[in-house]
């Protein structure tokens, strides 16, 4: 009785896996609302849960799973955004999503049929080797990883300082242009010189 | 990778099937490798491999990295070759795999064309193209002199090389064709070779395929501006200062082959890195004069050269100098001239006027363009030419070229310039940069530089010192080492080796003094890498450099790992082209991203050419006549001002509206809507019938369609296709509509097509949409597309129209997908003008169509637009007029409403001033607008005045008026149709597309209220002349105009700022709130003057006060709060009793505000103004109040005086549209990204006595930029934002209020005299 509830649970759960996609990238101003909207494009939403990234302890843009309201949606979202730039919420930059996994879900249900089995391994066990392996991998993985998250924010804010510089340079550009179009200069003369400015 | 398997490979002499690619798997053409000579077997050390794909013996597949290539002539066939990198000898490349041949077709060609020549060396050319189309015919493209030109460096390295070819007169046309100014007709057999003027580099080809739109407009820009290299004059690809001096330069590396250019020397990466690039001499604001070609400094008090006032010219000059050939004839003038250009005279130097017959330049006219020398201020008219200046070279009269055709300008030298044989060029010594510590590289003689290069393989050690010398005898320059440079480069061609101990020798004192400083740069410049992997380098490098600053909060990360990190990342970055990625990024085709081309419109060029207008302007203003004007800024340059303003418009408004840009711009018919169209359509459907949305979006429409015609019971078949996989999966395909192919749907008597394209700039999108539908031939298309769209019936085979709704989709039609407001709603689209709702009909159906129409009545609706407009405006008439009636003003309009309650204080007794002199300017400005522009005007009036006698008009009688009033304008004028739904917000997104149609509007709209301003500056005028003490002089004058304006900002802002105890709050929103931007340009432009006389009235020694109390916070760059505090203070007085006569605005109406003060804020379709919040985070801008000042601002929203301000806005708002509108709503929305700030300080700048800094400004405008996530791109966009967040409490309450007064006074004096004049 138990173990069917139990695989019916996690056949639920498997489903909603299905549905769900993985939104990677936002920008820390978007909420459901502004998810909800964007993919209203494409999808229903159904609900959105935001993961905090605990992997790092810096503030980086989150990521957030969206469950929609079937496959075929979840389909077309990660469609959408592999084939184009989506923005969600303005600017920063296209969001990715991807097809949500089982271990990305925190509250998963246990899997049927598999048993987890906690115990300590001593020296001299005969995992102790691999295990130690295991660690030192994991350790220096994660120390990777800090250094690839680290080269990719100094990238990016010296890409955001290029683009900063560009916007600024061609909005003063526009400004320029603005006050003369807007304090009647240019029309002015353009009368004077008897030129059409409009074709 | 291959290399393993290479190891044991065979050799292979041979490969047949043959293609090479590059490290990202493109095809490739092998010329990209270095050519290398003859026999050698040797690995060169360059880094650039290609892999070589093939078949050998017929049977055996290959593949090998090879790295060099070669052309053996000798044979019966010309004989290609590449070099394996794994030594494995020289590869013959037999016959190109099928694919490939289009990539080699050129090197093939010259191949042949070379081959050909140097069997037979004297054949005549025709024989030669004879023969090359003869073994190319398989080719689409014949063989052209295009195709050689893309070699020309393999033709000279064979002219050079090959005794046979070197005498080959054929070859020695093409080479020269190349390397001369491009556009001589060849002598020999007079083949006309037209060579385009920009040379056609291959990347540049690329380009122009990329943006063949854009590049149109690009190239008349360049027409009008320097677009030649300052340095050798030819061509290409060439970078723009972005300093005064608007020169063009081969920037990169190599660019300048063609004419030996040296170029500026960057690479690639640099280039890139650079967002504005200045040449060295802007850079350190040194120029030369460009008559003595002194290096002086241009700028501050030190300054000896001066630049030209002309907006194109980017020349210096000593005032000694110009003055000189200004005025030749007299000395008296010339002196006098001398002693004013330093003290600030704009002069418009000698180059504009004609040297012959002293007229200008008219570049429509061919025989009055200018023939412009290059090397000192001497222009000729083309029927002035001396004809010693010739376009080609008169071997009997020993004539040399001297003269080559631009497009619309002809290009010089002058007799005054000896040309140099070598280069076709005077000597080109005619640039100096200031000394920094890098060298002005380029200096030396070029020739000799390349030649050297091509021969001695330790150039690389020795250039360096070699070019140290060269610069500095050419910086010296003496007559006689410029004597020796010439010998030199003479010599240089034939004798290298004994031209380098004579320069030694020359020059040997000056490389003693500084030899070290050019040998690092020169150094890497020449080092063996190519640009591609400094370009990767670069990549890497700044993380690797950037990992020294530790960030605060970040974990330390040790080294080991990162270095292993790095490696791994080095490997991927270099795999990694940036084709890959915008390859990836490729947006859909319903969705246009204009504006890349924006970067390339160089700063120094629109600073200049705005001067130059001021400037032009003045002259007019003194008196000069229109010649003299057109001498300082011809037309053309107006032109291109406005082309540009049109270019940025679009490319700025998505940042702008950034946080909404969640949609590729796409807007959907609202349901709504639809059902109405499907109401109407589905007389129209047979049964049987496909119907086809080409872009159906949501994909409600056929969802519509199906239920009704199963109500009517037609059975039908449906169609979608949009890009976008909609929720509805009804029918849908999710397809490029372009990519549909004719037998993928029924036949066209079966189809009904249409709905609603994207549109586009300029509806570009929407007659593709609509081609593409036109080929499927269907019976019936329904189409929602702008009015500019290409109509039906202008066809190659043209529609018929069954009806035309322009009616059925004003108002909110449309909605933006995937946006939400504030209030967490999707954003609606008000529509600018309504696209009208079309049925065209195949002609063979038309008939029948017609009938059904009439039998519907379908045809008679909807000719008449605008109901809905007219309705709103009615509304917002009638409240207005309440609550005018309530207080007893009648004034019309939202600002006189505005000035009745500044001058409320006061008697009654200003109104009538006031009206009188509104009147009077009114009449006059008939007199100068146009025709149309006057009757709306007209209509204004009308309805005013009578309005105005009344002294307590019920409210009924006003709408009774107004009404009759709407009446009349719509029926007067389209154009007046279109104002009120224009100013009625754009979607953002739909701006973008809807460009065009914004143009066309405001244009109108900026003309009429420049008029208007032009008569409220008469009216202001004269108000001021009745006001003695104020005029007595000019400074007075502005100081009383400051107090105007200063009053009436008070006036204004209180009613945007109003009361005192949330002021705080106040300016805050009105930074943020689009309304109020809106209104400033608004009243600066048209009220502030008209309104003066009251507000002077109302209180002038407060608001003078005021005045001085406002200059100096001004002046400070951070404003001062306390210094501020009393102004503020003077304001709050003000202030209060404004809030009095507001208060009662706001019980009733401000509902019904609601529908016209939509305009105010672009971005806020939404507008559920029963409301009150909602309406005030209306005028938010979304994407800050969501960044956390939502709350803190909504905090203060409860604040009476701020709703307060709503009625009031929306007022001005309304006039706006009443008037044919002023601010225009991009200018809103300009304006409510915050930097107000930048916008006010322009005046400031060109009139800095006053001493406004510019930069403090321009500072708060970056801070206002970042305040709205504009820093977007960048990640942690939020830690920017609360950096910023403190200074905006602070600072935005001051810097819009001292910007404010500031910016009045300013533009009084060119106001004074520039307008009466028009």
């Amino acid at each position: 009785m138990e173990t069917s509830k139990a695989s019916k649970d996690y056949a639920d759960f498997l489903d909603k896996v299905k549905r769900t996609i993985y939104l990677d990238q936002l920008s820390p101003q978007v909420t459901t609302q502004v998810i909800k909207a964007a993919l209203a494009q494409c999808a229903n939403v159904v609900n959105v849960e935001f993961i905090v990234n605990y992997t790092i302890p810096y503030d980086i843009p989150s990521a957030a799973l969206v469950e929609l309201e079937d496959e075929m949606q979840a389909k077309a979202v990660v469609e959408l955004t592999t084939d184009f730039p989506f923005i969600i919420g303005g600017m920063p930059r296209p969001v990715k999503a991807t097809h949500a996994k089982a271990e990305m879900f925190p509250d998963r249900p246990p899997c049927p049929g598999i048993k987890k089995d906690f115990r300590w391994i001593k020296l001299g066990d005969d995992e102790f080797d691999s295990m130690k392996k295991q660690k030192i991998l994991a350790k220096r993985q994660e120390s990777e990883n800090m250094a690839l998250i680290k080269m990719q924010l100094e990238e990016e804010k010296e890409l955001a300082k290029q683009q900063q510089e560009a916007l600024d340079a061609n909005c003063k550009k526009y400004d320029m242009l603005e006050v003369v179009v807007q304090n009647g200069g240019l029309r002015n003369l353009a009368h004077c010189y008897g030129v059409n400015l409009d074709d | 990778m291959m290399s393993d398997d290479d190891d044991a490979a065979p050799q292979v002499s041979a490969v047949e099937d043959y293609y090479l690619v590059d490290s990202s798997k493109q095809p490739v053409c092998f010329s990209t490798l270095p050519l290398q000579d003859g026999d050698t077997d040797d690995v060169p050390e360059g880094k650039k491999r290609l892999v070589l794909w093939g078949i050998a013996d017929r049977i055996e597949k290959v593949y090998r990295e090879v790295v060099a290539w070669r052309l053996v002539l000798e044979g019966k066939q010309p004989e290609i070759a590449v070099l394996a990198a794994d030594g494995g000898g020289w590869i013959r490349l037999l016959k190109p795999k099928k694919s490939y041949e289009e990539e080699i077709r050129r090197v093939l060609i010259t191949a042949q064309m070379l081959h050909f020549l140097r069997r037979k060396p004297d054949d005549p050319e025709k024989n030669l193209w004879r023969h090359l189309r003869k073994i190319f015919d398989k080719f689409d493209v014949r063989p052209s002199e295009d195709d050689l030109r893309s070699h020309h460096s393999l033709m000279k390295h064979f002219a050079e090389k090959d005794p046979v070819l070197a005498k080959s007169e054929v070859l020695q046309v093409f080479i020269e064709g190349r390397s001369r100014k491009n556009i001589s007709e060849v002598g020999a057999d007079n083949i006309e070779i037209k060579q385009p003027f920009i040379a056609d580099d291959e990347d540049i080809d690329e380009m122009i395929i990329e943006d063949a739109n854009n590049e149109s407009d690009e190239e008349e820009d360049e027409d009008l501006f320097d677009s030649i290299c300052a340095i050798c004059d030819n061509g290409g690809d060439i970078l723009c200062c972005d300093g005064p001096c608007m020169r063009s330069f081969h920037a990169k590396k190599g660019s300048g082959e063609d004419s030996y250019c040296d170029t500026l020397g960057y690479s690639e990466a640099q280039i890139e890195a650079m967002k504005i690039f200045l040449c060295k001499n802007c850079e350190h604001k040194q120029h030369q004069c460009f008559i003595c070609g002194v290096l002086e400094p241009s700028d501050g008090a030190a300054a000896k050269v001066f630049l030209c006032n002309n907006a194109t010219c980017g020349h210096f000059y000593h005032p000694k100098c110009v003055a000189k050939q200004l005025h030749p004839n007299n000395r008296n003038e010339a002196t006098e001239l001398e002693k004013k250009i330093p003290e600030g005279f704009s002069f418009t130097c000698p180059i504009h006027w004609c040297f012959h017959c002293k007229g200008v330049e008219d570049r429509t006219q061919e025989p009055l363009q200018f023939a412009v020398c290059r090397r000192c201020p001497k222009s000729y008219h083309r029927m002035c030419l001396p004809r010693e200046i010739s376009f080609q070279d008169i071997e009997e009269e020993d004539i040399i070229t001297r003269a080559w055709e631009l497009s619309k300008r002809i290009l010089i030298y002058c007799l005054d310039h000896e040309i140099d044989s070598e280069i076709d060029t005077p000597v080109r010594d005619h640039i100096r940069f200031p000394k920094t510590e890098e060298p002005a590289q380029f200096l030396k003689k070029r020739l000799l530089h390349k030649k050297k290069k091509r021969t001695f393989s330790e150039a690389v050690r020795d250039q360096p010192l070699k070019d140290s010398r060269e610069m500095m005898a050419c910086v010296q320059k003496t007559e006689q080492t410029k004597q020796i440079c010439r010998q030199v480069s003479m010599k240089s061609c034939t004798e290298n080796l004994v031209v380098k101990p004579e320069k030694k020798k020359a020059k040997f004192i000056k490389e003693k003094i500084h030899p070290e400083s050019h040998v690092p740069k020169d150094a890497s410049v020449s080092s063996p890498k190519s640009v591609k992997e400094q370009e990767q380098e670069l990549v890497v490098l700044p993380s690797s450099a950037a990992r020294k600053i530790p960030l605060s909060s970040f974990p330390t990360v040790d080294s080991e790992a990162e270095k292993r990190v790095l490696s791994v990342l080095g490997n991927r970055v270099s795999k990694l082209t940036l084709k890959d990625v915008t390859r990836k990024c490729s947006v859909p085709s319903t969705h246009v991203y204009s504006g890349r081309q924006t970067d390339k419109i160089a700063l120094g060029k629109i600073e200049r050419s705005v001067q130059a207008v001021g400037a032009a302007l003045k002259k007019l203003e003194t008196g000069d006549n229109v010649n003299d004007a057109k001498a300082v800024c011809e037309p053309d340059v107006l032109k291109q001002l406005s082309k540009w303003h049109s270019k940025f418009r679009v490319y700025i408004s998505p940042f702008i509206h950034g946080t909404r840009y969640s949609s590729f711009g796409r807007h959907f018919t609202k349901e709504e809507k639809l059902v109405e169209i499907v109401d109407k359509l589905h007389w129209y459907v047979e049964p049987g019938d496909t119907i086809v949305d080409f872009c159906c979006g949501s994909n409600d429409f056929s969802w519509l369609m199906k239920e009704k015609l199963g109500e009517v019971q037609k059975k039908c078949y449906f169609k979608n296709y949009d890009l976008i996989q909609p929720k509805n999966h009804f029918c849908f395909e999710k397809r490029d509509w372009m990519t549909v192919k004719p037998n993928e749907l029924p036949h066209g008597s079966q189809l009904i097509m249409g709905l609603n394209p994207p549109f586009g700039v300029k509806a570009s999108l929407a007659n593709k949409f609509i081609e593409k539908a036109l080929s499927f031939k269907p019976k019936l298309v329904v189409l929602i597309v702008p009015k500019e769209t290409k109509r039906l019936d202008q066809k190659k085979t043209p529609y018929d129209l069954i009806w035309e709704d322009s009616e059925c989709l004003s108002g909110k039609a449309f909605y933006l997908p995937g946006s939400v407001d504030l209030n967490d709603k999707t954003v609606e689209g008000w529509n600018a003008s309504a696209p009208p709702l079309y049925l065209w009909s195949r002609p063979d159906w038309t008939k029948k169509h017609m009938k059904i129409a009439e039998e519907h009545c379908h045809t008679s609706i909807g000719k008449i637009a605008c109901h809905v407009e007219e309705e709103n405006l009615l509304d917002d008439l009638l409240v207005r007029k309440q609550a005018e009636a309530t207080n007893k003003w009648n004034s019309r309009s939202g600002k006189e409403r505005k000035t009745d309650r500044t001058a409320c204080n006061d008697t009654e007794a200003n109104l009538p001033v006031d009206h009188a002199a509104k009147k009077q300017a009114r009449s006059e400005e008939r007199g100068i607008t146009e025709k149309v522009a006057a009757r709306v005007k007209e209509a204004n009036m009308s309805d005013k005045l009578p309005v105005r006698k009344q002294t307590d008009p019920t409210s009924k009688a006003i709408l009774g008026k107004e009404k009759e009033n709407e009446r009349y304008e719509s029926r007067s004028d389209n154009r007046r149709k279109c104002t009120p739904d224009h100013v009625e917000s754009l979607p953002p997104e739909k701006q973008v597309e809807v460009a065009y149609e914004e143009r066309k509007f405001t244009i109108p709209r900026k003309e009429s209220h420049h008029e208007h301003r032009g008569s409220c500056h008469e009216n202001r005028r004269s108000s001021l002349g009745k006001e003695t003490k104020s005029s007595r002089h000019n400074y007075e004058q502005i100081a009383v105009g400051m107090p105007n304006i200063k009053s009436m900002d008070g006036g204004d802002s209180d009613m945007i700022i109003s009361s005192p105890d949330s002021s705080n709050a106040r300016s805050k929103s009105r930074s943020y709130s689009p309304a109020m931007p809106t209104q400033v340009p608004y009243d600066r432009i048209v009220h502030a003057d008209s309104y003066c006389p009251p507000k002077e009235l109302c209180d002038p020694l407060l608001n003078r006060a005021t005045y001085k109390g406002s200059c100096l916070p001004s002046n400070d760059e951070y404003f001062d709060a306390l210094k501020y505090s009393d102004i503020d203070n003077s304001s709050r007085m003000r202030g209060a009793s404004i809030d009095e006569v507001t208060k009662p605005y706001i019980s009733g109406p401000t509902s019904m505000y609601g529908l016209q003060s939509r305009d105010d804020d672009s971005l806020y379709r939404h507008l559920s103004s029963d409301d009150l919040n909602t309406t005030f985070g209306r005028s938010l801008v979304p994407d800050v109040a969501r960044q956390g000042h939502s709350i803190r601002y909504d905090d203060q929203t409860g604040g009476n005086c701020q709703v307060s301000r709503i009625p009031l806005t929306s007022g001005s708002q309304t006039h706006l549209s009443m008037h044919g509108g002023t601010g225009t709503n991009y200018l809103s929305a300009r304006h409510s990204l915050g930097s107000s700030g930048p916008i006010f300080s322009q005046p400031a700048s060109t009139t800095p006595s006053f001493g406004l800094s510019g930069a403090c400004l321009q500072g708060g405008s970056i801070m206002h930029k970042y305040a709205y996530g504009l820093s977007g791109p960048s990640g942690p966009q939020s830690s920017i934002m609360d950096k910023y967040a403190p200074s905006l409490d602070g600072t935005f309450n001051i810097r819009p209020e001292s910007s404010l007064p500031q910016q009045y006074p300013l533009r009084r004096p060119g106001y004074g005299g520039g307008w009466p004049q028009n």
